[in-house]
């Protein structure tokens, strides 16, 4: 898999602040990843992320996107290969309409009226937004703003998207939703970063969880090896997923982290029990 | 770059920051009437270098020297123009010093005052509730609100806004950061509005408060300080 971001000894400290924010960040993220980052409040995940595209400059050490030093290129110039969905989505609806909520960076980028039509109705249909294409955004629902958001990142195909927070204020089936949609990314050949608290959400997506203490990288792997270690997650300030107190409180040996593969496991327990 | 944080109230453990907001008042006002006194340059450098002793106190030399770059060109002009007009070039700096007194002095007031502490004082010197309460709200928000907006401009940024180009393009490119800035002030606004009457806001015309501020010796040392350069009105 190809190296997308690469961060080399990365520490940054906040102006007044007295302590870094993060803290010698070494880190990679490659192509068709789905990598969760996960941290208590203050972890410094945000801080992190916001080095991808260039947001942020590290105080010391070096952030690589596809090879391009990001203290040596604009956020613009960054923002195309790496798309952030920040937390909260009215921080950056504004327009008139949907429609050109939607259209905004592909006209900061310099697309032609005629492409950014094709990709704006692709985007709209993509996320089932098109009934509201003439609507003020500011005026949606939480669930449709966040569409409306993602379908504005989205549309200018970044090859790294980003995640922060994306599951506060949405309701089981919008979860089920935006899960589905990192599938079909994935399969695209993304990297999805995903920064939550949420463990249920990326438990069974993620191919690769990032913890986070006190700005550092305390550990990271295989989800079924990070979020079966409840000492590591009780020291991050974590609970641990709904499905691995499950899988423990059947005194399960095996790790399982999908909801198909538990309800087998129950399954074949019931029929050897009958 | 402009730095908000530089310019509001940050806790720190000092004995300037533990004043009563009172006495610092007066030492304001005290400073305001001697740089309007007198226009030598003397007397004016006497009472400038005297407004250095409760910044360094404070340790507030870093956010001194911002705020003196940031009213840079503010002082150059009034150099300039003093000198061009009166052809008097001590002058044109004393009415420079006369400016920089008045940073220094309110920089202390502003930097080291929490505005709850200055709402008590405002409630204590008789001002109505109502008042002293929007007054300080507005006061408090202002973090949050550059808070908000450095999220905003970040949320833009992000999706190609260029804020840095030009001085047209920066004004027009603001309106995807005021936008969003208004309809979460609005929101947030709300919210306070609907928490406070959940907390019976308004039951009492004269509420109590958690704290009572107390004058202490320190507070009457640092308003004799502020009388210090009436020794200097009359050697100087």
């Amino acid at each position: 898999m190809q190296k997308v971001i690469e961060f080399k000894h990365v520490s940054y400290k906040y102006p007044f602040e007295e302590d870094y924010a993060i803290k010698d960040i070494d880190l990679s993220f490659y192509e068709e990843e789905v990598v969760a980052i996960i941290g208590s409040n203050g972890a410094g995940k945000t801080t992190l992320i916001k080095h991808m595209n260039g947001l942020l400059k590290p105080t010391t050490g070096d952030v690589f996107v596809e090879g391009i030093n990001t203290k040596k290129a604009t956020v613009a110039e960054l923002s195309k290969k790496v798309g952030i969905v920040f937390q909260n989505s009215d921080y950056q609806l504004f327009a008139q309409t949907v429609y050109d909520e939607i259209a905004f960076a592909l006209r900061n980028f310099g697309y032609n009226e005629a492409e950014i039509k094709e990709r704006v109705k692709k985007m709209m249909d993509y996320f089932s937004i098109s009934q509201y294409e003439k609507s003020s955004p500011i005026l949606l629902s939480g669930g449709e703003k966040k569409r409306v958001t993602l379908a504005s990142v989205l549309v200018y195909d970044p090859k790294v998207l980003i995640l922060d927070e994306p599951t506060i204020g949405l309701d089981f089936n919008q979860k089920k939703n935006l899960k589905h949609f990192i599938s079909r990314l994935k399969e695209e050949r993304k990297t999805i970063v995903i920064v939550t608290h949420d463990l249920d959400f990326v438990s069974d997506i993620s191919t690769r969880i990032i913890v986070m203490n006190r700005g550092q990288v305390m550990a990271q792997g295989d989800p079924k090896d990070i979020l079966y270690e409840e000492d590591l997650l009780k020291e991050a300030n974590l609970m641990p997923p709904s499905i691995v107190k499950l899988a423990k409180g059947l005194g399960l040996n095996d790790r399982i982290l999908s909801f198909e593969e538990m309800l087998q496991k129950i399954d074949n327990l019931l029929l050897r029990n009958v | 770059m402009f730095r908000p944080e530089y310019f509001y109230f940050r806790k720190k453990d000092t004995i300037i920051h533990r004043l009563d907001p009172r006495s610092k008042l007066v030492y304001v006002i005290a400073m305001f009437v001697w740089a309007l006194i007198r226009g030598d340059l003397l007397f004016l450098s006497a009472v400038f270098l005297l407004t250095l002793i409760p910044i360094s106190l404070g340790k507030l030399f870093k956010n001194l020297l911002i705020s003196l770059r940031a009213a840079l060109f503010f002082i150059v002009l009034i150099i300039l123009i003093n000198y061009v007009f009166s052809h008097n070039l001590s002058l044109a700096i004393a009415l420079a010093l006369r400016f920089m007194i008045l940073i220094s002095s309110f920089l202390i007031f502003s930097i080291t005052t929490s505005p709850d502490d200055l709402a008590l004082a405002l409630y204590r010197m008789g001002f109505p509730y109502d008042f002293v309460l929007t007054f300080n709200l507005s006061v408090r928000f202002i973090p949050t609100v550059m808070r908000d907006a450095t999220n905003i401009i970040d949320a833009q940024r992000a999706r190609g806004l260029e804020t840095q180009k030009g001085f047209i393009n920066r004004i027009k490119n603001y309106v995807p950061v005021l936008i969003p800035l208004i309809v979460v002030g609005i929101k947030r606004a709300i919210n306070v509005a609907e928490s406070m009457e959940a907390r019976c806001f308004g039951a009492s015309k004269k509420p109590t408060t958690l704290y009572e501020l107390k004058f202490a010796v320190k507070d009457y040392v640092f308003i004799a300080f502020s009388f210090i350069p009436t020794i200097f009105y009359f050697l100087l």
